[in-house]
């Protein structure tokens, strides 16, 4: 007997990559975020930092969870008789608060960093060997 | 089940849903910006990524207005499917191409700018 998971990438192994492939972009976004705004100052970087660290959250945690079927989701939860509702419903507030305003918070951080006049205020390096 | 809680974020998501696209669109807009100063090919990437996922999140959002456990048997099968997986699928793809139209762009000005020799 194999899990769903398993199961899954027996016969639809598409599907069944997505999580990965999810994990994977939730964070690179994470990593790529903190390295364009690790020198920045101001509200730029910050909203842009906060949206990719929820967007990491909902994308590396939450939804491969949810396609794992580890969580109920809250559709769900009435075939569900031994889950706990509120639980579930927990789950659903971080899958929702995670997401929707992540992506509001890195789209204002990335509109404010398109509109900025300089986003990158890394230190000046000098250098001998290369100028 | 806090019923205040359930009143919000399960009757009432398509506020929060709103605020989701409201945040792809500023997504797009960045990016729009990004590729006419830098005139990269990468902003233009991470364009099409936000593009993809609005299109994609729209698609899921009508598809879970209109089909319910209610009208569930009414449609074809075919068209179920179909109307689930184009949007996950955009999704999907649209995901990739910003992160590696973000990557790319953060790359050029990092290249343009190198903190260590």
């Amino acid at each position: 007997m194999l899990g769903p998971p398993l199961a899954t990438l027996m016969t639809d192994p598409l599907a069944a990559m997505r999580p990965v492939f999810l994990i994977l972009m939730g964070l690179s976004l994470l990593l790529v975020a903190w390295r364009l705004t690790r020198r920045s100052r101001g509200w730029c970087g910050r909203f842009l930092m906060a949206g990719a660290i929820l967007l990491a959250t909902g994308y590396a945690l939450v939804l491969p969870l949810y396609e794992a079927r580890v969580l109920v989701p809250i559709s769900m939860i009435a075939y569900y008789p031994d889950a706990d509702a509120g639980i579930a419903l927990g789950w659903h507030l971080l899958k929702v608060v995670s997401m929707n305003g992540g992506w509001l918070l890195f789209g204002t951080g990335l509109a404010i960093m398109a509109h900025g006049p300089s986003p990158l205020r890394r230190n000046p390096q000098f250098s001998i060997v290369r100028p | 089940m806090n019923p205040v809680l359930f009143e919000i974020f399960v009757n009432q998501a398509l506020v929060l849903d709103l605020f989701g696209v409201i945040g792809l669109g500023l997504v797009a807009f960045g990016a729009i910006r990004l590729a006419a100063r830098f005139g990269s090919i990468n902003a233009r990437m991470m364009t099409w990524g936000a593009l993809a996922l609005i299109l994609g999140r729209v698609g899921i959002l009508a598809y879970g207005a209109i089909v319910t456990p209610a009208n569930f048997m009414e449609f074809d099968p075919t068209v179920l499917s179909v109307g689930k997986n184009v949007p996950i699928g955009l999704m999907t793809l649209g995901l990739g191409m910003l992160v590696v139209g973000f990557w790319s762009h953060e790359r050029d000005l990092s290249d343009a700018a190198p903190d260590g020799v």
